[in-house]
């Protein structure tokens, strides 16, 4: 299982599911930022980051990946709770997209001060948008995107398995959605497969406070709530991953998962990092 | 009869409930009957007696036979009520039938042609279950009346193309076994992680022994940051970790 590479014939498959409920106001700790840029911010840099993984060509991307963003909680689009595609401008609406069309059309691109002193501003394209507000309703989000998992699995039977990373702060509030609570949408969306193996689910508790953040545990000892649930919904990391830790220096266990909680913005970004990257080929 | 059947009834009339025009024709044919006798009688120079008797029976005989016993299904003894199967429903009172044209040969009941099988082809409609009240408040669904001829509607065979309902959600049909890999999908070797742990060590802060350190990828090797005490270094993987001590007091939390 998790053997298959990433090529334009079998692509591969990434949807974020990106909280976007009230507490997301909330301001890190040692920084400027409330939680809803913080996570807006990483996965941008996120999907550029699949952009550069994927240029075949100057300028051009190919199709190795379609991606999907989920929010939950306010819907910007339609309005009141619930959940929607985050994507803007042209691409409003749109549940899973191409790495070339998301290549065309970010909403924007902006300048941001770059990391090397003395160097000029980087111009970054933007594709998802801070917003916060509602509750949380999480299940529905599984429900919603698993749909549309689903429908991609069925087209790629022979891909890397879709990776689905949930990204949130706070309690789940729709827990029973339709009949069913958080572990059995979680388990429902893992039974989606290729023949490869089974959905990858992964999921990251930002805390504002960025205390004892741990990424990528064997266990859930000593996690205070909701850490144990989203400990055991989450995957197991496959090996392709658990050698993507090692090379970012991250050290993990055997039988970690696809967890990390209490993280902060750069904690977000090293489990994204491990999270999406699978070995691409023609 | 399958349980999932419904059944509609419509009754023939009574012979003591037909009408007036019936009463002639009967009247007529005992007529025909006894003229058709005298004429035998003197033809062959019988009894009168006998053969005004014997008119009356046969003609008697003509009209139960012409306005009484066809309209009988089959499988009812004359006399006698039909015993009928109605299937969990308890078996229906008899009624007075409305003073309605009775039936003829030429006028197949009704109830036969009326129902298509379309009306049935909801997926959640459950035959076994009653219908809503007609508007004179008659149940169409419950227990067979007296005055309904008897008709089984079987369910609907399945569409083509459809194996299973459109309606089924993705978490049940994600259910299935995984798809076999097609004959070109290539795979990739899995990373070897059986020396994983021989080779990895657990990374320490060298300045206070903390172990929460902030790692990047730097020109000359790794770039470490201790998140306890602010400490940074610079280490290259294959060259020795440098010597750690422990000072807690040297961290900043």
């Amino acid at each position: 299982m998790y053997e298959r590479d990433i090529s334009r014939r079998d692509p591969g498959c990434v949807v974020f599911l990106l909280d976007r409920s009230d507490s997301m106001k909330s301001t890190w700790v040692n920084s400027h930022e409330t939680l809803a840029q913080g996570a807006a911010r990483v996965l941008n840099e996120i999907l550029l980051e699949l952009l550069f993984t994927s240029q075949g060509e100057p300028g051009k991307a190919r199709h190795y990946f379609d991606v999907g963003i989920f929010g939950y909680g306010i819907r910007p689009m339609a309005g009141g709770e619930g959940v929607e595609p985050a994507f803007g401008g042209k691409l409003a609406g749109q549940p899973l997209v191409a790495l070339p069309d998301l290549r065309d059309n970010p909403i924007a691109v902006r300048e941001t001060p770059s990391v090397d002193v003395g160097a000029p501003p980087s111009r970054v394209p933007v594709w998802v948008e801070p917003v916060h507000g509602y509750r949380t309703p999480m299940c529905q989000a599984v429900a919603v995107a698993g749909a549309h998992v689903y429908e991609w699995a069925s087209a790629h039977p022979d891909s890397f398995p879709p990776i689905i990373i949930n990204i949130t702060d706070g309690m789940v509030t729709d827990s029973p959605y339709e009949g069913a609570n958080l572990e059995e949408w979680a388990q429902r969306l893992v039974n989606i497969q290729t023949s490869d193996g089974p959905v990858l689910f992964f999921n990251i508790f930002l805390s504002p406070m960025a205390a004892n953040g741990v990424l990528f545990p064997a266990t859930d000892y000593g996690l205070p709530d909701p850490g144990p649930e989203l400990f055991r919904i989450s995957s197991l990391l496959p090996p392709p991953m658990i050698a993507n830790a090692q090379s970012t220096g991250t050290m993990v266990e055997p039988g970690a998962r696809g967890f990390g909680f209490n993280a902060d913005a750069t904690m977000l970004v090293r489990f994204l990092e491990v999270g999406t990257k699978v070995d691409v080929r023609d | 009869m399958s349980s999932h059947g419904r059944r509609l009834q419509r009754s023939r009339p009574a012979p003591e409930q037909a009408g007036p025009a019936q009463l002639g024709w009967a009247l007529l044919v005992i007529a025909a009957a006894l003229i058709g006798g005298l004429a035998a009688a003197t033809l062959v120079h019988t009894s009168i007696t006998i053969a005004v008797i014997v008119s009356v029976v046969a003609g008697g005989i003509a009209v139960l036979a012409t306005f009484w016993l066809p309209a009988r299904p089959p499988e009812a003894g004359a006399g006698e009520p039909a015993e009928e199967d109605f299937g969990r429903y308890p078996a229906p009172r008899r009624r007075q039938a409305p003073s309605a044209q009775p039936p003829t040969a030429a006028q197949p009941p009704q109830a036969l042609r009326a129902v298509p099988s379309a009306s049935f082809a909801s997926p959640g409609a459950d035959p076994t279950a009653p219908l809503p009240a007609e508007p004179d408040g008659q149940a169409r669904g419950g227990p067979p009346a007296g005055n309904q001829t008897v008709v089984q509607l079987l369910p609907l065979p399945p569409q083509p193309g459809h194996a299973e309902p459109p309606d089924v959600p993705w978490w049940d049909s994600a259910q299935a076994t995984p798809p076999a890999p097609s004959a070109g999908a290539k795979r990739a070797p899995a990373p070897d992680l059986s020396t994983y742990l021989a080779s990895t060590f657990i990374a320490q802060c060298p300045r206070c022994g903390a172990f929460r350190l902030d790692i990047r990828r730097g020109r000359n090797g790794w770039d470490f940051r201790c998140e306890a005490c602010e400490s940074t270094w610079t280490w290259q993987p294959g060259t020795p970790w440098p010597p750690v001590r422990v000072m807690p007091r040297r961290r900043r939390e």
